[in-house]
This record gives C-alpha cells, structure tokens and sequence, in this order.
C-alpha cells in the first residue's frame, strides 16, 4: 500500500528544529489515529536507514531524528512520502498482556476519592477496569511509563490538583480517559487505585521494558497473598512470565 | 606499549559525570537520550587525545573534581575555561597533556561558561547501559554506577601508544543570539508574545539543570492554548508552560510532553546554549530551516 491520504489521514510533516521531522496525523487520541503512527513507526524502522538516528512515536504523531550530516529535511520528507506501508504486512501483530494489579485499599491510595468523584462504587471500579482492554497509546513521562486508554466514561476522573511528592513503583494510576502504571517511585498527579507485582522497568537481565506502544493490556485483579507471591518470585527470577502473554 | 591509567575521584565536585554522545535508539521506549550537554567541545576534548567522537569524557559542571592520577596516559580540556592542575603545575586548556606515575589533578571553579570536559585517552573501562556510558537519569546507581563521579570511585583507561601532543585554538565566546526554528506550536503565540519571544533579553534561572533550563519571567500577554496532546520533545525543543514561563529542554530530557513547543534552538547553536550558566542572560532569533543548515556546517569542528 502507497502513503496515502487516505491510508495515514491527514498526516502533516514539520521540521522540528533542524535535526528532526515532526509527523502529525489527525490531532485526536483515537485508536485508528495511534494504529497509523505505528504503522509509520514500525516501517520507518524496519527500513533501517542511516540516517535515521531516533523516533518518538505517540498518540497522533510520531518525531523522527535525523543525521544532519547525511540527510536533511526535504530528503526525509520526499522518501516518507513515498514510503510503502504495509499496514497489514510489516506492522507487528499486537501483543496481548494479562497484568495482575491488587486493588486493596493499602495499594489503591485514592480508590475512595476516585469513588466519590465517579459516583462509583469501588468494586464497580475495580469492575470496569478489569473489563476493558486497554491500548498502550505511547510511552514516555519515565523510561518505560505507558500511557493507556481510552479508559470507559465512567472511571474518567481528573488529575489530582496537588500531584504527590512520591508514587511507589507500580502504582496503577487514572487521569482523565487514561491508565497507566508508575515504572518507577516519581512525583505525580494520577489518581492511585491498586498496585502491581510486576516490574514495568526491569534492571537486569530480560527487556528493561515490560510495554511497548501498540500492546493490548487487560488488568486481572489479584488478592494481596497472590501479589506478594508473584513479588517473591520475581525477586527470585522464577516468576513465569509467559503467563502475562495471551494468545 | 600498553598504558593503563587508573583514576580515584578524591573530590567529585558540583556535579561531574561520565557522558558519550547519549543513547538515542530507546527514546520510544520514554528513555531520555543523554550524552555530553556540548557535544562539540566533548569532541574536541576527544579528537586532543586522539579518542574516536562518542568516546566517554567527563563533563565537569561549574566547579570540578579532584582526581588521584596513576599509570601513564594522556588527557585533555575542552569547553568552559577553568582553573586545573597537574601536581599543583597549572595545565592547558585545548592541548594534549601527558601524564605519568603518581598525580594529582585537581579543578577549581569553571570561567565564563558552564562545561568543561575532560577526555582520557584509551578505552574506558566502565558499565554502559542500553548502549551508552552516560550517567541514566532514572536509577543512576543502579544503571550506571560508575557515571556520576562520588568519593572513592575509580575506573581505569587502557590506551595504546602515545600520541603527538595536538591543539586547538580556542575563540573567545560569542555573545550574540540563539538562533532558534519556529516549532509546531509557534503559530498559537498571539503577536505580543511572539514580539516579546523575540526581543526580549531573558535570564537562565537557577532552576536549571541536564534536563531544561527554565527563564526567568514569563512571556508578555501570553494565553494558554490548554493542554495539548502528548507528543514528542527533543533537546533544544523550547516549550511555554501554562503561566507562560519558557523551558529550553536538554540532554537529559523527557522524551515527550504536553505544552506548546514554540522554537527549537537549532544545533549549530546547541552547545553554547549548554555552556550557559544560571544568572546567564540571553536572546533569541529567529532562522529558517536552510540559515540553520549552513549555520551547523559552518560550526564543524
């Protein structure tokens, strides 16, 4: 399939600076929107050219670095212009990931506030967000922080007015229509409602990156023995990690 | 001959660390890319002492370290002027230095600018992490122990041979402007702002860091465009915050974000803007895609 309108939408290239071209499809966080970006961002990578030195691909737009020593603006833009994309062919089948999170009070430090502020009930929380599955959109904020969405109308709550000093590891937050999990312990305004075993950004050994954007995500909940178990084994690296994959 | 020069950090100073040129293949993955903040004066530290571009360095920032030398090797300064000696024998800046035995190198407050940067010749033996020595901005312990210079850490250098002692000869920095491209967002800032952007002598803060520097004030009658969608950011990217503050983004960077992106300082003038110190004033002007071009193949080192 040839770039086309009508594949990519209305798809926008800008210089960003003057070492980088800025890709803007249809300003929207939508899941046809975001598919196009990985489309663009797995072909650009797959063709594996010299010049490319970085990309950045997120919700509606993708940045692509280039050596300004090689290339320039309006040579990147003619070959993206022309760049075949097999939006069947090279785009990597989305992966599909169970992720165990414990939804009790003790992990889920605003679950009450997100309560009071949806009119839900905390189980019908814990309820919605395990039913959906979500989309990891893009990553970024941390090394290894997906955002997730859409979250369901329901769960939408905003951003906490006073973002706290420290999120522990794991924390599964809301803001607005997403979800995500804190990587790491850091600063921030996501509404805290559980926690997972699994570390998102691994120190050693495997990928340091549990997701990637394009992942389809489902939470599972989990009682607090179960979550300390999978802790245990994780820390003792015979956590089977297979499990977390579907197929 | 093999040489092996073995370096003790007595003293770490302000805020010294171990930077290559960044790793730049994990910025999908929200990993900021890193690497030396001037990248040209880490290259000239490099090319002095005959070391490949991307080599390690040490960028020393505002005031250096106290390193116990021993083994033979040779080394050299680039960047921020600054007071350095060899066994108390004051060392020149842009020039190969040998050294041998038992020494003591010891730094004093940086002059002028921001950076300065040490190469040693040879092969740095310390851990890299996702293809970069440079000290990660998460976990910095863990990931890459040996990158930010704390008492008593050591590593060793192993070179091959002696190379012929090279200079450069330095200019005296240019205080004219930062040339800057518009960026995605430029055309959301009404007339005033712009005006102001673009004439108006600004202040780096002393909230300033690898990641960003942030300017004093905020920009004349500006008005929030309202969150934007994430999306990416890269070094030089010039972002306005809600209250119409300017963040210019660094080497240590997050990958993505969400205010408007008015200008991105283009490369040719990425490493002065990195030898800026807090307290530092500076303008901005505007440049097309193809002045910055020319503007960066005539900053070739």
């Amino acid at each position: 399939m040839i770039l086309k309108e009508k594949v990519l939408g209305n798809m926008e290239l800008l210089p960003f600076g003057d070492q980088a071209l800025l890709v803007n499809f249809e300003q929207r966080i939508q899941v046809e929107v975001n598919q196009k970006v990985m489309a663009m961002y797995q072909a650009v990578k797959a063709a594996d050219r010299a010049e490319v030195t970085f990309l950045i691909p997120a919700y509606c737009s993708l940045v692509i670095g280039y050596n300004p020593e090689i290339s320039d603006f309006q040579h990147l833009r003619s070959w993206l212009k022309e760049l075949k994309i097999e939006m069947e062919g090279s785009v990597e089948p989305e992966r599909k990931l169970k992720i165990p999170v414990c939804y009790h009070l003790s992990y889920g430090l605003d679950l009450k506030e997100v309560a009071k502020l949806t009119g839900l009930k905390v189980e019908s929380i814990i309820d919605l967000h395990t039913s959906h599955t979500f989309r990891v959109f893009m990553l970024g904020f941390l090394p290894g922080f997906a955002y997730m969405g859409p979250l369901p109308e329901k769960l939408q709550c905003a951003r906490m007015s006073t973002p706290r000093k420290k999120v522990p590891p794991g924390s599964v937050g809301l803001a607005g229509n997403q979800t995500g999990i804190y990587p790491d312990e850091a600063p921030g305004g996501w509404r805290i409602i559980g926690k997972s075993p699994l570390p998102i950004f691994r120190t050693q050994g495997q990928e340091p990156f549990l997701f990637q954007a394009g992942d389809l995500v489902r939470f599972e909940a989990i009682e607090d023995a179960r979550f300390q178990e999978i802790q245990v084994q994780c820390a003792e690296g015979i956590f089977d990690w297979e499990s977390i994959y579907e197929t | 001959m093999k040489h092996n020069l073995q370096i003790q950090v007595l003293k770490p100073g302000l805020h010294t660390t171990i930077q290559d040129q960044g790793r730049w293949g994990h910025m999908a993955y929200g990993v900021p890319r890193s690497g030396a903040m001037s990248v040209l004066d880490a290259v000239k530290a490099n090319w002095l002492v005959g070391n490949p571009p991307n080599a390690p360095v040490l960028e020393i920032t505002l005031m250096g370290p106290t390193l116990a030398l021993e083994g033979g090797g040779q080394i050299a300064l680039a960047g921020a002027p600054i007071k350095a000696t060899l066994d108390q024998q004051p060392i020149s800046h842009l020039q190969t230095v040998n050294v041998l035995g038992q020494q003591t190198l010891k730094f004093g407050r940086t002059k002028d600018q921001c950076r300065t940067y040490l190469a040693i010749r040879g092969d740095w033996k310390v851990a890299s992490w996702l293809d970069s020595v440079s000290a990660a901005v998460t976990k910095p312990q863990l990931l890459t122990p040996q990158s930010i210079l704390t008492k008593g850490l050591l590593w060793v250098v192993e070179s091959q041979g002696q190379l012929e002692i090279r200079q450069i000869h330095g200019e005296p920095p240019k205080n004219q402007k930062i040339r800057v491209m518009p960026g995605p967002e430029y055309s959301r800032l009404n007339v005033q702002s712009i005006t102001d952007f673009l004439t108006r002598e600004f202040i780096v803060s002393a909230q300033s860091n690898r990641m960003g520097y942030r300017l004093d004030g905020t920009l004349n009658n500006f008005t929030p465009a309202g969150e934007l969608i994430s999306s990416g950011i890269v070094p030089g990217t010039i972002q306005v915050t809600n209250r119409g503050q300017l963040i210019v983004l660094m080497a240590d960077a997050q990958t993505t974000g969400g205010y408007p992106r008015i200008a991105n300082v283009i490369a040719a003038d990425l490493p002065r803007m990195a030898q800026l110190r807090p307290g530092d004033p500076l303008q901005f002007s505007l440049v097309s895609l193809s002045e910055a071009q020319r503007a960066l193949s005539r900053s070739k080192f």
